[in-house]
């Protein structure tokens, strides 16, 4: 065995290994980009059957509960019901967080004054999100989420202002619309406090004799929230943006947006080639600039891409992008029927050929094992899981820039993610820790040889057949070399039954979605 | 097994600990083989710096009604008169007359009989990229690709110099990159960049008594997202645990705990290329205490840095450079600035000249004037040399003299190095 090891590490080290992927990922600056879908030769592994691939991207990881739920539903009803969360009963998770994280759950403008004295939002926010993340039924809702969460990416951390403003934000932005109308959530969130703070729109202020135009909100709206990076839009446009949104600020004491007129910019501002000019309402000014920018089909391209970026790959097909689009512009007059795009993603032949393309988030990562293994929680103990996340590099609303985690696998691939990774494979496969105990043992079930041991954790941890050299690979862990279909004692196989899950839960199997 | 990282576990030694341990090198085994190449490390200054803050032009006619809202105390300015050369200065006016370096840089001074890291960077200004609008993130992924355009297959200039250097590289091909924090930056793409695992808590626990590396090691070969990682963490697994630690010096921000990382690197010998990433430089409001903030932890760090490296005998071999995507605008909002265009590289390491230099076209320049991509004036201050001869000059002179500049920057023609190096 070691001497497979310093093999590997020679041919590691002599750049064979490095080659072959290297020249797979296009090496060469001159070289042609490589097509999408085929771009990882990863997807050697066994495909999942198509209700696994599903569960996959639309979950945070599949439970015993959701695949058998899904098989008896079927695939579409299952989608569907998903796709409408008020039908999921989710009361146990809502008792929980009530529990633990009481302010996120209170009335109308309750939360502001609640964490005014506890100081407590972003706490709340990044650990009442992980537990909704584990623990919800309402799985797609959270996914998107989390998807729209990082779209408006607002840093919880930058002030104590915006992670109180943050809890309505994440409620009345992102929450309330994450499978409505994109052109609501545009709407919503330019009127949110937090965004007001977070990209210093409160500091925009125009004034006859001094120009204090801030450009942050402007620039951010069009580049992250709409069109996407240079399209088609200048720097003139910037300014003309900030000039419209000039005077859109908030009244601090009753945390709510207020447009401030004596702070508006009233002179003809043009925007895209539109002139913007209200002289007797300036805060129709913004409002016409984000009906503009929601009608745009830029912005329904960046955000059909970035929906297939995290549904489907890193580089998606551009056929399924203007398809999405297509949906996108569809509706009327609201632009971005969210759950008709996500009808058609999911529906589509790009996505039914898209296994095994992204590599999971760190979150993703986590929440998987976790409801793969299901261990017994300690309830109220998402701290735990921030600090399990944090080497890892993702923490919900922890991102500082307003770009939001990377949707981007190549970002997440790297030694140090992937250290912590395996070592929460180890910490959970070995049996976890006192705060979440994983009963290893019954995952032995009726297996008594190797053979029965590696298939039957394949099926019920994997979902899925393993290659045939992965498969003897493990084989010979288990049996130590010998005979694979000789009965093994019983304390081999608990003992050998954690090395095992640990190793599957390690794996690209379960690190690839 | 891995003396040395568990005496530091343990506690049992820290200062002092790095010479010990660099005299014991004999004692490993073989397979650890100190890199001979220099090393280089950048730094990212992230959101934009503004160099009208860092390098204040405290003589340009002006700059005091264009920054009347952001203005630290001119007269706390540190004085800066080492040496270097500036261009286009109003006659008979010299370098520290015209400028002065925030005073957090008093931190970089050094103490008395003892020359900071002041005396060993170069400021280079207004430098600028390409880019044509002023968005950070388009900014950094044209200035880290070092490219004219960038889609997602570009790779980083980082990433090309470690291909092209691939062949004349001593040390595990796995472990030529490393990037400090969480995820690699663009700039190394294409390099196979390591992620750096912190080297004093670095572990990988399996379960039990089984060392499953071998298993992990196959059951990842085949995967072309994870092959390579996961190869270049079992590399770094043997590696890390013969590694000779540096002493620590307590570190109280950030930065200065990720340049401790590139410190330990530094004298463990893995390594030739590390990125160290810096947050919060986009100053749009109340910009001048976080910039006040921002650069007393940047400076601290460097200095911190500079010593430790230096107490290793290594300054020599270590170059740092410093660079932000962009710097902000002439004319202030109020309580911030906006994006700008031109900004500052700062150069670090034994060997480089101190002192201010490039070419001032003054904030408002003289009409007609136009930027080193003959780009007209825009509120903005105009850079006179492009980023990427910077870099150049780098590589060339304190990285690898012989790799033809055209490999790494295909769209730029470098005509000779900056004369900051002795």
């Amino acid at each position: 065995m070691k001497i497979a090891r310093r093999r590997f590490l020679e041919a590691a080290s002599a750049g064979l290994l490095y080659g072959h992927t290297a020249n797979a990922l296009g090496l060469n600056f001159g070289a042609p980009k490589v097509p999408a879908v085929s771009e990882f030769l990863s997807q050697t592994l066994p495909r999942p059957d198509s209700t696994t691939h599903l569960l996959n991207r639309i979950s945070f990881g599949i439970t015993e509960q959701d695949i058998s739920l899904a098989r008896t539903m079927g695939e579409g009803p299952y989608l569907e019901l998903q796709l409408n969360p008020a039908q999921i009963d989710d009361a146990l998770l809502e008792a929980e967080l009530a529990y633990f994280y009481e302010g996120l759950l209170l009335p109308e403008r309750g939360p502001i004054a609640w964490y005014g004295r506890t100081g407590n939002a972003a706490r709340d926010l990044r650990d009442g999100t992980l537990l909704r993340q584990v623990k919800s039924r309402r799985q797609l809702f959270e996914v998107m989420v989390d998807f729209w969460t990082n779209h408006f990416n607002i840093y919880v951390y930058a002030s104590q202002k915006i992670s109180n403003y943050k809890v309505l934000d994440d409620r009345d932005v992102i929450r309330a619309n994450a499978l409505g109308y994109f052109s609501d959530m545009l709407h919503a969130s330019a009127h949110s406090p937090a965004m007001l703070m977070f990209l210093d729109n409160d500091h925009n202020i125009y004034s006859s004799t001094s120009d204090r135009i801030n450009e942050n909100y402007a620039r951010e709206l069009l580049e992250l929230h709409t069109l996407g990076a240079d399209q088609e839009y200048g720097e003139d446009d910037v300014r003309a943006v900030a000039r419209c949104f000039s005077g859109w600020g908030l009244n601090s004491s009753l945390a709510e947006f207020m447009f401030r007129a004596k702070h508006h910019d009233n002179e003809p501002k043009v925007v895209l080639g539109h002139i913007i000019h209200n002289p007797d309402d300036g805060y129709r000014d913004g409002l016409e600039v984000l009906q503009l920018l929601a009608e745009r089909r830029s912005t329904a391209l960046y955000i059909s891409r970035k929906l297939a970026q995290r549904f489907i790959s890193d580089n998606p097909p551009d056929s399924i992008v203007n398809t999405l689009a297509d949906v996108y512009l569809q509706s009327s007059p609201k632009k971005g029927d969210i759950k008709e795009m996500l009808r058609t993603l999911f529906a589509s032949s790009e996505f039914a050929e898209s296994a095994d393309l992204k590599l999971k988030k760190p979150i993703n990562y986590l929440a998987s094992l976790l409801r793969t293994l299901e261990p017994e929680l300690k309830f109220g103990d998402q701290g735990y899981w921030g600090q399990l996340l944090k080497p890892m590099g993702e923490i919900p609303m922890s991102w500082p820039t307003p770009d939001g985690y990377p949707l981007r696998s190549h970002y997440w691939n790297n030694a140090n993610g992937l250290l912590h990774r395996w070592n929460l494979a180890f910490q959970l496969g070995g049996g976890g820790v006192n705060r979440m105990k994983v009963d290893t043992d019954s995952f032995i079930g009726s297996a008594r040889s190797a053979e029965q041991l590696v298939d039957s954790l394949a099926e019920r941890v994997l979902r899925r057949s393993l290659r045939e050299v992965d498969r003897n690979l493990l084989l010979d862990y288990v049996a130590e070399g010998g005979d694979a279909s000789a009965e093994l004692s019983d304390s081999a196989l608990r003992n050998k039954v954690r090395g095992l899950l640990s190793l599957l839960l390690a794996s690209p199997y379960l690190q690839m979605q | 097994m891995n003396m040395h990282k568990r005496a530091l576990l343990t506690g049992v030694g820290l200062f002092g600990l790095s010479a010990m341990t660099r005299a014991s090198e004999s004692d490993t085994q073989p397979r650890f083989i100190p890199n001979q190449n220099r090393k280089l490390v950048c730094v990212y200054l992230r959101g934009g710096a503004d160099v009208l803050s860092i390098v204040v032009p405290k003589g340009d006619k002006d700059h005091a009604t264009a920054r009347s809202n952001v203005m630290s105390h001119t007269d706390d300015l540190v004085v800066y008169s080492e040496g270097g050369k500036v261009e286009g200065l109003p006659v008979g006016v010299g370098i520290k007359d015209f400028f002065g370096l925030h005073p957090q840089f008093t931190a970089m001074l050094g103490s008395v009989g003892e020359a900071g890291a002041l005396s060993e960077t170069a400021f280079v200004l207004p430098v600028g990229s390409h880019c044509e609008g002023r968005s950070h993130f388009s900014g950094q992924a044209i200035m880290e690709a070092g490219r004219a355009g960038v889609d997602s297959d570009t790779f980083g200039w980082l990433g090309r110099w470690l291909n092209e250097t691939r062949s004349s590289a001593s040390g595990n091909a796995s472990l030529r990159a490393f990037a400090i924090g969480n995820n690699a930056p663009h700039s190394l793409s294409g390099g196979t960049p390591m992620v750096a695992p912190n080297i004093r808590s670095f572990g990988i626990n399996y379960y039990g008594r089984d060392a499953l590396g071998d298993e992990l090691g196959a059951l990842h070969a085949d995967s072309s997202m994870l092959g390579d990682t996961a190869s270049g963490l079992l590399a770094a697994d043997a590696v890390y645990d013969q590694a000779p630690i540096a002493g620590e010096r307590p570190q109280s921000s950030a930065i200065g705990r990720d340049l401790q990382q590139v410190a330990d690197l530094l004298v463990a010998g893995v390594g030739e290329v590390y990125t160290v990433d810096m947050n919060s430089w986009d100053t749009h409001a109340n910009q001048l205490s976080q910039i006040d903030t921002l650069l007393g932890e940047l400076c601290a760090a460097l200095q911190s840095f500079y010593e430790t490296v230096k107490a290793n005998g290594q300054l020599d071999e270590v170059t740092v450079v410093v660079m932000s995507e962009f710097g902000r605008r002439i004319q202030d909002n109020g309580s911030g600035t906006d994006h700008g265009t031109g900004g500052m590289m700062m150069v670090m390491g034994g060997g480089v000249k101190g002192g201010i230099y490039g070419e001032w076209p003054g904030l408002i320049p003289a009409p007609g004037k136009r930027d080193v991509f003959g780009r007209e004036y825009r509120g903005d201050l105009l850079p006179t040399i492009d980023y990427r001869q910077v870099l150049c000059s780098i590589l060339e002179r304190r990285m690898s003299p012989n790799v033809d500049m055209r490999r790494i920057f295909p769209e730029y023609d470098y005509t000779g190095s900056l004369e900051i190096f002795g």
